[in-house]
């Protein structure tokens, strides 16, 4: 039985040569929905793409599973910022979504019956069977945000990892993706959400990690968001560590020095 | 003209070079697709510009045209001009675009100055290598051919096999990145081939223009359709049409060069899928705003027919209409006698009036109006005398599926805004 959905030890993240994540470390449960939850700029999708292997670690390590994530990657499903592609895409809803089912190893392979099918029932479970044929940049924010998500379920996968998928989208699709996240949780699977807001569906989250730069708190949602955690994530950035995050930019230092082990 | 078709339609050799260009063309259409969709297009610019020394440096070991020196050669260089392209981006703090400057005219640069050393060489076999600046589809050999269509079939099949790693690829790297796809090694595989296409068309079109080749068929294709598959043939269509119409038109006149005509017939097809296309080309949008003109015009005259028709005024002359309402007299005739025709009005002796179904209908829009009206007033805080003007608008847009939502939305209402009735 695996202890922790994820665990990340002393992980640090530069991009462009910035320090955007300074030695985060933390353990996450199983089955629950969990929120990453800070300012623009602190961090939070850098830290997803860390831990889905999407960028370059400058020092430590994470774990999905208590397994490394190429032994893992069939059972996580990573869902990236809309904004993130053109969806200029010639395109369907279908074809997209279908995508959920390639898998490396098949790559040469057609498409099972079994697999179209598995596509079909997760575009139903967002509510696009209407808008199955039609061009996806025919899609509405929260509509193309639901077209991701169908993907993503579409891949079966016991964690399914959202980078941002609230914003800019409609109530309605607010409303489909929370009914969504919690019946995953009761057939016991696992939700990480990037979120930069804590007013909006944050009552949602059974467990938040607060980022801004570094990790200022995680744990129970209850235990974590006290006045002092709030604060800390959205009173604006620490004045010397912006400070030395724009030395070792200007002087193009590495956040480790080479040779360096962390224990 | 009628001599060249005869020639083409009856001689092997001008047979075989249609042949050559065809592949070229329809090869380039299909590789092309994928560096328009990665928006790479201007890699491919500079690739096709980088591979001349390739191709002289090729000669120069061989000492002769023979195809698969200059292929190897083009090849080599053109991946190095892909690798610098992508370290120069990565190692130093120019932007790719700069980067892909540097490297097209540079490689572009060495090239020109190989070619005149092997021009002031006394190797008999030289001339004719210039032609690969501009193309000249005519020194394709029957060996070249072969060779090109050997190499085209190995890239089709290529490209039908990692369909799927492309499609990812080029929709949405991380994501494919994330299921495990080596996605390095896709794009390494992604720009051999389209290396290899510059180095197979380069003698027919030329290293300055074989990019168009690439990239219009792409452009041109992607208006045509919604689905990558077919955007696939659709270009490979333009290309092979194209390729062909640039010999052809290149022969008319002797000696011309093949790229110039190519990238002539390749604007062609641009030009007519920029007017003719559906939805998104000239012809369309215009029927589109011609439709919209008409529908409102017509929607306007049956609205003022019925406001007349309140005030009691049943049976209306043009001139009655104008004084009620102010429209251009020239249009407003003819959308009269279309009125009449869909059988909203009925007309005597330049006299109109509205029918039932008229009736009916411009009722529905005042309704459309009016709602509209109260919604922006109750819901968008519009003050009363800043809403008639957008709803003059809305009235005409308003589906029967968001005439409920209103109607629900505003508990049914019987009076607008200005207290005027609204009428079901």
């Amino acid at each position: 039985m695996e202890k922790n959905s994820i665990e990340v030890h002393n992980l640090s993240v530069a991009y462009n040569r910035i320090p955007v994540l300074w030695d985060i470390d933390f353990e996450l449960p199983m089955g629950q929905i969990i929120g990453i939850v800070g300012p623009n700029g602190s961090g939070k999708s850098t830290l997803l793409k860390a831990i889905m292997g999407l960028v370059p670690l400058s020092s430590g390590f994470s774990k999905l599973f208590d397994k490394n994530l190429d032994l893992v990657r069939d059972r996580v499903a990573y869902v990236p910022q809309r904004e993130s592609v053109d969806w200029n895409f010639p395109a369907t809803v279908e074809d997209v979504v279908r995508m959920g089912r390639y898998k490396p190893g098949k790559l040469f392979n057609r498409l099972s019956s079994i697999d179209k099918q598995l596509a079909s029932e997760a575009i139903d479970k967002v509510k696009l069977t209407p808008y199955k044929d039609r061009q996806i940049s025919q899609l509405s924010g929260g509509q193309q945000q639901r077209v991701f998500l169908a993907r993503a379920l579409a891949q079966g996968a016991d964690m399914y990892v959202m980078d941002e998928p609230f914003v800019g989208v409609d109530v309605a699709t607010e409303k489909t993706i929370l009914e969504l996240l919690i019946s995953m949780k009761n057939e016991g699977k696992t939700v990480v959400i990037v979120h930069h807001d804590l007013q909006t569906v944050s009552d949602s989250f059974d467990y938040l990690v607060l980022l801004n730069t570094r990790l200022i708190a995680h744990g129970p949602t209850k235990d974590i968001l006290t006045e002092e955690n709030l604060q800390a994530t959205y009173g604006g950035q620490l004045n010397l560590l912006s400070k030395m995050q724009n030395i070792i930019k200007d002087k193009d230092f590495p956040m480790r020095e080479k040779g360096f082990e962390d224990k | 003209m009628m001599e060249v078709l005869t020639y083409f339609f009856t001689d092997p050799i001008a047979q075989k070079v249609i042949l050559g260009v065809a592949v070229i063309g329809g090869i380039s259409g299909v590789v092309g697709t994928f560096s328009f969709l990665r928006k790479k297009t201007l890699i491919a610019d500079a690739i096709s510009h980088s591979v001349l020394p390739g191709v002289c440096i090729g000669f120069m070991f061989a000492g002769t045209k023979d195809p698969l020196s200059l292929m190897i050669g083009a090849l080599v260089i053109g991946w190095f001009s892909v690798w610098s392209i992508d370290y120069i981006s990565r190692a130093t703090k120019l932007s790719e675009d700069t980067a892909i400057a540097l490297v097209s005219t540079l490689f572009f640069a060495k090239g020109s100055v190989l070619l005149s050393i092997i021009s002031k060489s006394q190797n008999a076999e030289q001339s004719g290598l210039k032609n690969f600046l501009f193309g000249k589809a005519a020194t394709m050999t029957s060996v070249d051919i072969q060779v090109f269509i050997i190499a085209s079939l190995v890239i089709l099949s290529l490209v039908i096999l990692f369909f799927k790693p492309f499609q990812l690829l080029c929709f949405n790297s991380e994501f494919a990145k994330t299921i495990g796809i080596k996605t390095k090694r896709i794009e390494f595989l992604l720009s051999s081939l389209t290396v290899l296409t510059v180095a197979i068309g380069i003698q027919a079109v030329g290293v300055v223009l074989m990019s168009a080749l690439l990239i219009a068929p792409a452009a041109s294709a992607r208006y045509w359709t919604n689905k990558l598959p077919l955007m696939l043939v659709i270009a490979a269509i333009f290309g092979i049409i194209s390729g062909i119409l640039g010999v052809v038109f290149s022969t008319v006149k002797d000696n011309m060069p093949t790229g110039p005509w190519i990238v002539f017939s390749l604007f062609l097809f641009t030009l007519i899928t920029l007017i003719f296309a559906p939805q998104k080309g000239w012809l369309s949008i215009r029927k589109r705003t011609k439709t919209n003109s008409r529908k409102i015009g017509e929607e306007n005259i049956l609205k003022t027919m019925y406001q007349l028709k309140e005030q009691g005024l049943e049976i209306v002359s043009f001139r009655d209409f104008l004084e009620k309402r102010a429209m251009d007299t020239s249009i407003l005739y003819l959308f009269f006698k279309k009125l009449v025709k869909s059988g909203f009005l009925i007309e005597n002796e330049n006299h109109f009036s509205l029918t039932k179904i008229g009736e009916t209908e411009a009722a529905r829009i005042i309704r459309s109006h009016r709602l509209w009206e109260l919604y922006l007033t109750k819901r968008m805080n519009f003050k009363d005398d800043h809403i008639h003007g957008t709803a003059e608008t809305i009235e005409h847009l308003i589906t029967p599926e968001i005439e409920k939502e209103l109607l629900k939305e505003l508990d049914f209402p019987t009076s607008d805004p200005h207290n005027k009735d609204i009428p079901y």
